[in-house]
């Protein structure tokens, strides 16, 4: 409630509850809000909407959200969004539940994030299975569970999401949910790492200097390292700097032609 | 046959006078229509909430306590005692201030009563005779008594949110004696009659009409009007969600005081080992 303050002078807040605290003001506009949540799924299963008329209200949220052809409107993107992923839009899910996790048009709220994430990744969705196997990894919004982290990695990686693969290679890795098997980790981190994810590439990376998993071999450290450290992540940056210490000129040479490669087939791909 | 010309000392006086008189009304409908849909939202809350608060009020504590253990068991596995100390009295403060809130809650949903038809009735007319102290500028000059202007407007304003008519009445008929009663300085509510004045009286009348517009928009916008609408339209659908809503809060509950105890059980284990 934002009610302005009217006959003018008095600016004052007055009834009891304009008074009560912001936290006691939470409580009520919680009730209030989950009462009509309710009330509004109630009423969408009993309506119909067409596919387009869902496919639009998603669309709109979309153009809120990003502010296309219409003023940014965080909050109006929300309202969009809500409409369609009540009714089952599996997209409009999964942004509401990114809204949802990072306060974006809304209150933050984890819970609720892991509520729409599960919804769409239901639905199979890829990137929502992968963010919804990583609430389950760090226990966010839900109670923490690495068989069920798992699980989703396990569902968006084999659709192909670079996220589930090394989220899951991250789980062999580490016996996370999963009996411990680093050829299996690097199963995972490689097929994440040849789509460009730069943490798979890092984590790949890493198994090749050390040799876990997979034969040591400092070129192709060095390629994937430095794959990553182009994308700015500090510690390849690093990583790289190291493992270029410990190798002939030859080798790297040699790195770098397999870097070039990698970022050619990858044109191609495109 | 002869009328008598009618003379008015300044054609543009009178015309003031009229628009003051228009923008009262508009002013006096204005209010009635908030205050009689503002006590209807409070209304339909305060049932809402009193058939939930057991069942929220529980949630919230347990979520409280299930955050608490997780911290609390953290610092012990990182042996960080201050830290421990440091969520059990946080913990220790959210939970009394979350269990006053609920109280004040309730306090506040317990004095809140519809309108009877005959109070809304009643409304337009207090409401006639209530914008008629609107005078903002008309004590600027003298704190004392703008001072006073300032309680008895605040008075108003609670009455009006809290839908207690009694009050309203009480103002509305006679504003001289409820000064007197609560004991502030007298208060000359007439207009004066002189051209300025009465521009300025228009103009915060004006602005007025735009601030209680502006209330009236945002209640209409709000989820608690939402509520209230739906409420309204269908008898009985408030009990309804309330009960399913409650439902869904007892699984909810449950699985939070699964949590609770297993961390309860993690703290003890921990505590014996070190």
């Amino acid at each position: 409630m934002n009610k302005k303050e009217s006959f003018a002078l008095a600016r004052k807040p007055s009834s009891a509850v304009e008074k009560a605290a912001p936290s006691a003001k939470r409580i009520l506009s919680g009730i209030v809000g989950d009462t009509l949540d309710l009330a509004r799924e109630k009423a969408n299963k009993e309506v119909k909407v067409s596919d387009a008329q869902l496919e639009n209200w998603f669309k709109t949220g979309v153009k809120y959200h990003f502010g296309q052809g219409v003023s940014k409107d965080n909050t109006e993107a929300v309202k969009w969004f809500r409409k369609a992923a009540e009714q089952n839009h599996v997209g409009a899910q999964f942004n509401l539940g990114i809204c949802y996790e990072f306060g974006k048009g809304l209150e933050k709220n984890n819970v609720e994030a892991g509520k729409w994430y599960r919804k769409a990744a239901e639905q199979n969705h890829a990137d929502a299975q992968f963010n919804l196997g990583c609430c389950y990894r760090d226990g966010q919004g839900v109670e923490k569970d690495y068989a069920e982290a798992v699980k989703w990695f396990r569902q968006a990686a084999e659709q192909g999401n670079d996220g589930g693969q090394c989220g899951l290679g991250n789980c062999y890795y580490n016996g996370q949910g999963v009996e411990k098997d680093y050829v299996e980790a690097v199963k995972w981190f490689r097929k994440s790492a040849e789509q460009g994810n730069v943490y798979g590439q890092n984590h790949l990376g890493l198994r090749y200097e050390k040799g876990i998993g997979v034969p040591l071999n400092f070129v192709e450290a060095y390629k994937f390292f430095k794959l990553a450290a182009e994308q700015n992540l500090e510690s390849a940056v690093k990583s790289l700097k190291q493992i270029a210490t410990r190798m002939t000129a030859v080798e790297i040479a040699e790195g770098e032609r397999r870097v070039r490669e990698f970022r050619s087939q990858k044109n191609l791909k495109k | 046959m002869k009328t008598t010309p009618i003379i008015y000392a300044s054609p543009e006086l009178e015309q003031l006078r009229q628009l003051v008189a228009g923008a009262r009304a508009q002013l006096a409908e204005l209010e009635t229509d908030y205050t009689k849909e503002k006590s209807r939202v409070d209304a339909v809350q305060a049932v809402l909430f009193r058939l939930l608060r057991e069942h929220y009020q529980k949630r919230d504590g347990l979520r409280l306590t299930v955050d608490y253990r997780r911290k609390f068991l953290d610092s012990l596995t990182r042996g960080d005692r201050q830290e421990g100390m440091d969520a059990a009295k946080d913990f220790e403060q959210a939970k009394t201030q979350s269990d006053k809130d609920y109280e004040e809650l309730a306090a506040a949903a317990d004095k809140k009563k519809n309108l009877t038809a005959e109070q809304e009735a009643e409304l337009t007319q207090l409401w006639k005779k209530l914008v008629k102290l609107y005078h903002p500028d008309r004590f600027a000059n003298e704190p004392d008594k703008l001072e006073t202007y300032h309680k008895l407007t605040a008075a108003i304003n609670q009455a009006k949110d809290s839908g207690d008519i009694e009050t309203l009445r009480e103002i509305a008929e006679d504003p001289q004696g409820f000064l007197l009663r609560k004991g502030w300085a007298n208060l000359d509510f007439s207009d004066k009659e002189e051209l300025t004045q009465l521009k300025r009286l228009h103009e915060t009348l004006q602005k007025e009409i735009a601030a209680v517009t502006e209330s009236l928009k945002d209640l209409r916008e709000s989820p608690d009007y939402e509520l209230c609408q739906l409420a309204e339209q269908k008898p009985g659908v408030l009990d309804e969600l309330a009960a399913e809503r409650a439902k869904q809060l007892e699984v909810e509950n449950a699985e939070l005081e699964k949590q609770a105890e297993r961390l309860a059980k993690e703290i003890k284990q921990l505590e014996k080992s070190e």
